[in-house]
């Protein structure tokens, strides 16, 4: 076993070491947070997936996890309640209550097959439209929820999902989804989709099915999407149209603009100060007295914040805070490279929209 | 009422809509045709311009002023945007100009948020437009009028300004080819500042006139509007000015006739039918009516 094999498993038992003292120890307020910051995470690497190693900017994303969050959290709905709260679907549908893993999975599927029927015809055009075809989805997604009531509970929000996501689980899928997107882009695959994104011509003369890796790629950023939004389903209880509304399409994009696009490392960096940080600013927002400061309400705060760091990060630093580098124990302990070459140092991610 | 007037009816409805989404497409487009730049921040500039002139009406200003005031509004805003984020950014890849506008749409709807109340708004009413006005069996009030005759008018100036003045050549030019155009002696910078006045200027007229048809103003009144004016400019063709007049009429009479022969259960998703269009057009013809096909670079 190498060093840095050995190194990422004393890694993993410590991250599962903190998952188990947090689940025993920290009140549920603090796991809540804990619980969000790791969605986001998943969230923001899926979307970097799709936008900085494939070039796709999506702005979609809240609408797969909306489309995984409810399938998920229909699946799992209690029966009792069923039958009262969401009438509409046909009895064996009410009937059905699953475990929680294959509604997971079965929210990412369906996730995923709503980015195939976006994606296929989107995908085939260089670039430019996508960003508006997906914000069209979230626009599509949001409608649809807010008027099925009998499907979703429209606006009131699905409410009373068993709180069946804890941090083993939301954990779980963190490493999972960080293991499979950083082996994909280390991938034959990988290296095709980047190659599209950095010069879709010259991929093409190089044998690399365009229109198919970018589809393949953008269906994987949107499965994980939707596995996100089934989890959150599961650790709030509750899934409302306003969790996936157009701040949510903007926070995320903050969150893998923040880290740098391109980057695994970035995104998790850009969703932990992302997630963190709005816990600061709510109580600004709410106006009062602050550190012995009398402030008036502040409607909006955290969104101009996020607005702020968008663009000055555009301004300052377009590359984000991690650019397109990857954390390594080699570059952090300064061990001699190995024979083969670091596939990960590649320029900085140039996207066409 | 037949079955015809009421067809009528819809057309009117629908070419009035159209017109409003004409204008907000006509400035996405140039600004796209120009930059290659979908400006998210297009439908904020347009809700800026008609908060700003709320003021004015409420000073029991006629709506002519009013409007005068929203498009003096929207074009500073607009200028002010392009100036101080899009302007540095010119030379970036086309991303950074669409998150920079991203964040540009989000800070100008909080900003606004938080300056303002929470309530909705709606411009002083002018009791001339609210009157009906009876052609026939179809009934509209002087707003929608005024829509047509001010939509129309807004047009054709840009038209002329773009086809019978020499900074109209300069930016068709600029659209063409950029560096070409800079070689010939176009002074770029100046000519990009131009385009965003003038697509500003025509989001502020669309604006106040929304104001005034619809009378319920949020800061999250620009947004869609934003949207749908990119959807009728992708159905038009891109960078096509023509294009983006006929989209926006075509999108119009096509969201109004789903939205008037549908059952009353699916006319509630008029949103989400604009979007379906828009996937539809890119399936079928990504180029839209009048754009050229998109040249590769290699």
């Amino acid at each position: 076993m190498s060093r840095t094999t050995s190194m990422t498993l004393i890694a993993l038992f410590l991250f599962a070491l903190a998952v188990w003292a947090a689940e025993a120890q920290l009140n549920p307020f603090y796991l809540q947070i804990l619980g969000l910051l790791g969605i986001n995470i998943i969230a923001t690497v899926s979307l970097n997936f799709a936008a900085g190693f494939g070039g796709m900017f999506s702005l979609g994303h809240p609408a797969f996890m909306a489309l995984g969050g409810y399938t998920a959290a229909i699946l799992t709905y209690p029966v009792a309640m069923k039958s009262s709260r969401i009438p509409g679907y046909p009895d064996w549908l009410l009937q059905l209550q699953m475990p929680f893993l294959p509604a997971l999975l079965i929210g990412g599927v369906v996730a995923s097959i709503a980015a195939i029927i976006v994606g296929w015809p989107v995908l085939r055009l260089r670039g430019h439209y996508l960003a508006v075809a997906t914000l069209g989805l979230t626009v599509i997604v949001q409608v649809a929820i807010v008027n099925l009531v009998d499907y979703t509970r429209g606006a009131l929000g699905l409410s009373g999902i068993p709180r069946l996501a804890n941090l083993w689980w939301i954990g779980g899928f963190l490493v999972l989804t960080i293991y499979v997107v950083y082996r994909l882009v280390h991938s034959r695959f990988g290296r095709a989709l980047r190659a599209v994104r950095d010069d879709y011509v010259a991929a093409q003369m190089s044998g690399v099915n365009v229109a198919r890796t970018r589809l393949i790629g953008f269906t994987i950023a949107a499965f994980f999407g939707g596995i996100a939004g089934g989890l959150l389903g599961h650790l709030l209880r509750i899934l409302t149209p306003g969790q996936f509304s157009f701040n949510a399409v903007f926070l995320g994009v903050a969150m893998m603009i923040l880290g740098g696009m391109g980057s695994i490392t970035g995104s998790i960096l850009g969703a932990v100060i992302m997630t963190i940080l709005p816990q600061f600013i709510i109580p600004l927002e709410r106006g009062g007295n602050v550190l012995g400061i009398e402030i008036p309400a502040l409607n909006g705060l955290t969104q101009i914040v996020t607005a702020l760091i968008l663009i000055g990060v555009m301004l300052v630093r377009p590359g984000g805070l991690a650019g397109a580098r990857e954390f390594s124990w080699r570059s952090l302990f300064n061990l001699p490279p190995t024979g083969r070459r670091r596939s990960s140092r590649h320029g900085g991610a140039s996207v066409d929209v | 009422m037949t079955v015809f007037s009421e067809f009528l009816q819809h057309m009117a409805n629908g070419l009035v809509l159209g017109f409003l989404y004409a204008l907000v497409g006509i400035g996405l487009s140039m600004v796209y045709g120009i930059l290659r730049m979908i400006n998210f921040a297009h439908g904020e500039i347009l809700m800026v311009g008609v908060f700003l002139a709320l003021p004015v009406s409420a000073l029991g200003a006629p709506a002519w002023l009013v409007l005068l005031s929203g498009v003096a509004g929207a074009t500073l805003m607009g200028l002010l945007v392009q100036w101080a984020i899009y302007r540095p950014l010119l030379k970036s890849p086309e991303v950074t100009l669409l998150v920079a506008s991203l964040g540009v749409s989000l800070l100008l709807q909080n900003l606004v948020l938080m300056l303002t109340s929470p309530q909705p708004k709606r411009p002083d009413p002018a009791p001339f437009l609210d009157q009906p006005f009876r052609v026939g069996e179809i009934v509209l009030r002087n707003v929608d009028l005024a829509i047509i005759v001010v939509a129309i008018a807004a047009t054709l100036a840009t038209h002329l300004f773009l086809k019978h003045t020499r900074h109209g050549r300069a930016l068709r030019a600029l659209a063409q080819d950029m560096s070409a155009a800079r070689m010939m002696g176009v002074n770029v910078p100046f000519m990009v500042m131009i385009c965003f006045l003038i697509g500003s200027a025509l989001a502020g007229v669309a604006g106040v006139l929304i104001g005034y048809k619809y009378g319920h103003l949020t800061p999250l009144s620009g947004f869609v509007p934003g949207l749908k004016g990119f959807v009728a400019a992708v159905i038009g063709g891109i960078g096509s000015f023509p294009g983006a007049v006929v989209g926006g009429l075509i999108l119009g009479l096509l969201e109004t006739f789903l939205v008037g022969y549908l059952p009353d259960a699916l006319a509630q998703y008029r949103d989400a039918y604009v979007f379906l269009v828009l996937i539809l057009v890119l399936l079928v013809k990504p180029s839209g009516l009048f754009g050229k096909p998109e040249t590769v670079k290699v």
